[in-house]
């Protein structure tokens, strides 16, 4: 990270002019806890288990309790438990340096980050279902989704057009009650899919859990940050 | 009041927080008026077909355009302020001999494509030097740009080199309806997405080994050694060069500053020819200022001459200066 100095003027004073900030501020024990946005709920779990092989001290994150901010007692990392969909926005605006998050929620809202690893787990897939019996849907279909941004491409890629329904959860609900012929929604063994009498048309995407670095953050805190980038990659291959 | 509400990003100042953009303004003018510049205004709007001309493609999603109701031209509300100036050197100031120093204060306004940052009205100071090359004009730009932030308090910061033209030669050789992903895995640093778009676009051996390698290229000075190792194109040893020598020339200036290099980082205007550089400091997430060298943006004005320059973004300065409690 770039050197500190106590003097109110500095940058302007001479200072010895050093190339390169590796290992700045890394062992400083004034170094403020890197903070790591996470997703509350099902991908935390799946995360758990890699983000602990990776090194991070994750006991803090096993204990019972619906504490939102979580402080590893050694000092190190500080971990936000946030709603998925917000864990891009803490990261951008530099509140956290890291994030954990699913690859859908990335492509559903566009973002300004570094994406240096897809740690392979939490995945899933992105698909369009219908109805598992009865009529095909019609040419210009009402598709329910909440993935508003990653549909209308879809859909637009492939010059079909639709009638966009947005939706923001219970997605299968909506052909059941006769809302929508059509749904996108993110499946991980389709068996919420079956329980609701709707079968996979198509595979959008396949996603999973992706770590994320504020653009900044990653050249300010390199000293920390790099060496977390490695350990993740490495356990992610494991 | 909901009847009266502003539009999203889109905010008023009013007395102390006028008193902060005054407080930094006014140290911004004071360091580049010192450095011999001369202040310009230009446009809030212009013709689209005109910025454009400057900016290369436009994202229509990130502009406010509206029609010009007596000629039916399409008005764009200025997303930079950059391409003004270059059109102005090259008219109105195209009998004025070169270098040219020239220094603004002004808004931008860029429509956000995702909603975490909903900031329009980007309030901004900088320069453009005209007619001065590389690597002399650009350690006048970086180091100008060091002081200007340091006085307007900012304590302590990283000065980041960066050079779009490795990426952009390696690109060149391949298909372009792959450019745009193969853009977006770079600027994410996804090695293992740039490993598949570069496999989908078959990509030939030599381009895919750079595209492959700038990922893990950034860092301190060792990142150029590395680079030279690995990569052992022609643009590679040109953009590698060109970066040593701003470096060393920046050696030669009052920088005080950590520098940084990214040999990957391809965000940012298309309108960029050789080094561009950053300045990062703790607080807003986002850079402080950014600028870099633009050999042929005002060539497509009609006037061929070489320049550089740079824009400091006010508000996360200001951010980053509370961060540091000046």
């Amino acid at each position: 990270m770039a050197r500190r100095s106590s003097d109110s003027e500095a940058g302007r004073r001479s200072r010895p002019l050093r190339r390169g900030t590796e290992g700045a501020g890394a062992t400083d024990a004034s170094t403020p806890p890197l903070s790591v946005a996470l997703p509350k709920g099902r991908l935390l779990e799946a995360l758990e288990p890699l983000l602990r092989s990776a090194g991070l001290p994750t006991a803090i994150l096993r204990q019972p309790g619906r504490a939102l901010l979580r402080d590893d007692p050694r000092g190190g990392y500080r971990y936000l438990l946030l709603k998925p969909d917000d864990v891009p926005t803490y990261v951008e605006h530099g509140t956290c340096e890291v994030g954990f998050v699913g690859r859908d929620v990335l492509m559903e809202r566009g973002h300004d980050l570094y994406c240096p690893v897809d740690l392979g787990v939490g995945r899933c897939r992105i698909v369009l279902a219908g109805p598992a019996h009865g009529r095909p849907p019609p040419a210009q279909p009402r598709v329910a989704t909440k993935y508003v941004n990653v549909t209308q491409s879809w859909f637009a890629a492939r010059g079909q057009p639709m009638h966009l329904i947005a939706l923001s959860g219970s997605v299968e609900l909506a052909p059941l009650s006769g809302l929508a012929d059509l749904v996108v929604d993110i499946v991980e063994t389709g068996e919420t899919l079956r329980q609701n009498h709707l079968a996979v048309l198509e595979t959008i995407c396949d996603v999973s859990a992706v770590m994320v670095v504020n653009r900044s953050a990653l050249k300010l805190r390199r000293a920390r940050i790099l060496p977390l980038i490695r350990s993740v990659r490495a356990a992610s291959r494991t | 009041m909901n009847a009266l509400r502003l539009p999203l990003g889109m905010r008023d100042l009013y007395a102390h927080e006028v008193s902060l953009r005054e407080d930094v303004a006014a140290a911004i003018r004071s360091s580049v008026r010192e450095a011999g510049y001369t202040p310009v205004t230009t446009p809030a709007f212009e013709y689209e077909d005109v910025v454009a001309r400057g900016l290369g493609m436009l994202d229509l999603r990130e502009l406010v355009r509206f029609v010009e109701p007596t000629t039916g031209r399409i008005c764009v509300v200025r997303p930079d302020i950059t391409a003004q100036i270059a059109r102005l050197v090259a008219t109105r100031l195209k009998g004025e001999p070169t270098p040219l120093r020239l220094c603004y204060e002004g808004s931008v306004v860029r429509v956000p494509r995702d909603r975490s940052r909903p900031r329009r009205q980007l309030a901004q100071a900088g320069v453009e030097l005209v007619g001065v090359g590389a690597p002399a004009g650009d350690a006048e730009v970086i180091a100008l740009a060091a002081r200007a932030v340091a006085r307007a308090g900012l304590g302590s910061f990283l000065v980041e080199l960066a050079d779009g033209s490795l990426a952009a030669a390696a690109l060149a050789e391949i298909d372009p309806s792959a450019h745009e992903s193969i853009r977006e895995r770079l600027a994410e640093k996804d090695r293992d997405g740039l490993d598949r778009a570069l496999g989908a676009a078959r990509a030939p051996a030599k381009a895919r080994r750079v595209l492959e390698a700038l990922p893990d290229l950034w860092g301190d000075a060792s990142v150029l050694a590395r680079a030279r190792r690995t990569l052992r194109t022609e643009a590679a040893r040109a953009a590698l060069a060109g970066l040593e020598a701003v470096a060393a020339a920046l050696d030669r200036t009052d920088l005080r500053a950590s520098i940084a290099f990214d040999l990957g980082e391809v965000r940012g205007w298309g309108y960029y020819t050789g080094v561009r550089f950053s300045i990062l400091a703790e607080g807003p997430g986002v850079a402080v200022a950014s600028g870099g060298r633009y050999d042929t943006l005002l060539g497509r004005y009609g006037r061929d001459e070489r320049a550089t320059g740079f824009a400091i973004d006010m508000e996360s300065l200001e951010l980053a200066r509370d961060r540091k409690g000046a």
